[in-house]
């Protein structure tokens, strides 16, 4: 476990030099915006946040980097597993900072007066209890559910295969509710949906649990598979 | 001591480290009983491999002009080491030979070069 | 006698080429060259050796460790030079230090410091700034951090001017005075091997093609030249390499032959590269 934490700060050095300065100007923008529109906007930084270490695989293939990780005391696996946990980590702190500014925001109240109209979608939201930590904890999900799949691509089709893989998890995503529409009439979809809003309505806790929960542990899976394939794979 | 190669000569490197190590002790440039560099301070500071440095210094300890003494290193064989003076007056023959030679050649009868010799020796 | 490194029948496919029963090995305390045509299979070795390409087939001893599964501890002992940067080029040497520092557990910071110092490297200047040379001294600061026992180095002097290249050697020279530091270079300037290896391996075409300590190999062959109506077939078919020219016939030959030869044909010292060119031509004819 140390061993992948020292990985995951490696990750973090590297990334920290090359993306940082972009991707905060990217957050600060877009969650300014978002006081003027809707507490809801302020938090969609997330969804950039785990694109933020995506150059850490083309940094790894054009410095021939797997030539560093073969002299240092550390396995294949592990170094997949903590790419994986780097990608959760980051999208993670992205999450608190923009809810911590969502909250702000509705106390600053910027958005109740210049757009009354999206005020009264938020009030009807809330009611409903859709809340801003529910939302910000679904769209955690979605991202740790997109980079799941597309980090295992990366680490199936190799690390300059940005943009395919990209396309290909948008696709595998478009296509499971496609198919989902077509074989089973969108059931699975509409399950879905059903245990989310209940476990809304039973407890705001239980859906971050459970949540939280599935985000992390697919985020897992997705490490555990990338390990085993470069386990076995061929350089 | 000082030790110095030519790197495109066609001596071997091991032979340079043996002849220059030999005159000094010889000529008496170093001392009995001084200490060599180990094997391989040697190598480093001449850098060379270590092998070739080892195999110098074995021959060197072979004919006597060296001895090695276990946990300590390497030294001039004292003067009064066996070998070390069979090696030097095996030398002086080997002179006197080359001196003969040339005293010969240069028409010198040997009755003359002897007495060449006693000169050399007086003054 | 203790072997730091033991690699026995390594065999390793790929598509266009393939290593073949390669074994050899290093015993501790000295310096082994590795040289070879390029393709010849040092770097495929070596990354077998790291467990960075999968071996077919074959065992590597390392420190008497088996390479894939205690490649932990093994890694803890080694260091690795490579010919380019293996960092990300954006980085800063503090970076690189806080980066590497926590995977060994010998790791020096003083050690590191006073080499970085020694070196004359910047430490606030992006590494991709670097040049050649000082790109290979911050490897090498690297490498000398953790108290490795054994310094792997893959063509590290490839681009680099005879200066650099001399200040390397002077390296490697200090580092092997300890008797339980041991090296293994692979380079195609053989001249530098030529002084300071106590063995060398030639790869060709995948197989080792010789193994041995470097005095032997470099008394083992001289190239002989002269008018192919000179030369007796039998002595022709023995040698390595033949080839005829207007102005005469060039091969290569075991020195123990040369008692056979005829006057006429001059012969001298064969060197590292002579003994890489004739083997090279060889394994052409062969084909």
């Amino acid at each position: 476990m140390s061993e992948i934490l020292k990985l995951v700060k490696m990750d973090l050095i590297i990334i920290k030099n090359k993306s940082v300065l972009p991707f905060v100007f990217f957050m600060s923008v877009y969650m300014f915006l978002g006081y003027i529109i809707s507490p809801y906007a302020v938090i969609s930084p997330v969804l950039f946040a785990g694109f933020m270490i995506q150059p850490l695989f083309s940094i790894d293939e054009q410095n021939d980097m797997s030539r560093l990780y073969g002299s240092l005391p550390v396995s294949r696996r592990n170094r997949a597993i903590a790419r994986f946990m780097s990608a959760g980590l980051i999208t993670a702190i992205a999450l608190v900072i923009s809810m911590i500014a969502a909250f702000h925001s509705v106390e600053v109240g910027w958005f109740k007066e210049l757009n009354p109209e999206l005020y009264e979608s938020y009030c009807i939201m809330q009611l409903e209890g859709i809340t801003i930590g529910i939302v910000a904890c679904f769209i955690y999900a979605v991202v740790c559910f997109i980079l799941g799949i597309q980090y295992t691509l990366l680490y199936l089709f190799g690390a300059s295969k940005e943009a395919f893989t990209m396309i290909a998890t948008f696709l595998i995503i478009l296509g499971f509710i496609i198919a989902d529409g077509l074989l089973f009439d969108g059931k699975t979809m509409d399950i879905f949906s059903n245990v989310l809003s209940r476990l809304m309505i039973k407890s705001e806790m239980l859906f971050y649990i459970v949540l939280y929960g599935a985000s992390v542990g697919f985020l897992l899976i997705c490490a555990l598979i990338s390990g085993l394939i470069m386990k076995k794979r061929e350089i | 001591m000082k030790i110095l190669l030519k790197n495109k000569s066609d001596v071997p490197i091991y032979e340079q480290i043996k002849e220059q190590i030999k005159s000094q002790v010889l000529e008496g440039k170093v001392q009995e009983n001084e200490q060599l560099p180990s094997i391989r301070q040697l190598a480093k500071e001449l850098k060379i491999s270590v092998i070739t440095t080892t195999r110098a210094y074995n021959e060197l300890s072979d004919e006597g002009f060296i001895i090695s003494v276990s946990g300590k290193g390497y030294f001039v064989a004292p003067k009064n080491n066996e070998l070390l003076r069979e090696r030097m007056i095996f030398e002086m023959e080997q002179a006197f030979e080359t001196a003969v030679e040339s005293g010969r050649n240069a028409g010198l009868k040997d009755e003359e070069i002897i007495e060449a010799l006693k000169g050399i020796m007086e003054g | 006698m203790e072997y730091i490194m033991k690699i026995d029948n390594l065999c390793k496919s790929y598509k266009a080429f393939s290593l073949k029963n390669v074994s050899f090995s290093l015993p501790k305390g000295y310096i082994m060259g590795f040289v070879g045509q390029n393709g010849s299979g040092k770097t495929t070795t070596i990354r077998s050796m790291l467990g960075i390409a999968n071996k077919d087939s074959g065992n590597i001893e390392l420190f008497g460790l088996d390479n894939v599964k205690d490649y932990r501890e093994i890694k803890q002992r080694i260091s690795v030079v490579f010919d380019s940067l293996c960092y990300p080029p954006h980085l800063k040497i503090k970076h690189i230090e806080s980066m590497l520092k926590s995977f060994y557990d010998k790791w020096d910071s003083e050690e590191f410091h006073r080499l970085i110092k020694k070196f004359k490297l910047h430490e606030n200047v992006k590494i991709g700034k670097f040049s050649k040379g000082m790109r290979m001294k911050l490897m090498i600061a690297v490498a000398l951090s953790h108290k490795a026992e054994l310094i792997i180095l893959d063509e590290p002097t490839s681009g680099l001017d005879p200066v650099a290249r001399d200040e390397l050697l002077d390296i490697l020279t200090e580092y092997i005075s300890d008797e339980n530091n041991s090296i293994l270079f692979s380079t195609h300037i053989t001249a530098d091997l030529e002084r300071i290896a106590d063995y060398v391996t030639v790869l060709n075409d995948g197989e080792v093609w010789y193994t041995g300590t470097k005095d032997e190999i470099m008394d083992k062959y001289v190239v002989i030249k002269g008018d192919e109506a000179d030369l007796p077939d039998e002595i022709m078919n023995k040698s390595i390499g033949y080839h005829n020219y207007r102005n005469g016939f060039e091969a290569m030959l075991e020195r123990e032959i040369v008692s056979d030869l005829p006057e006429e044909i001059e012969y001298e010292k064969a060197n590292l590269d002579d003994i890489l060119i004739y083997i090279a031509k060889e394994s052409a004819k062969n084909e």
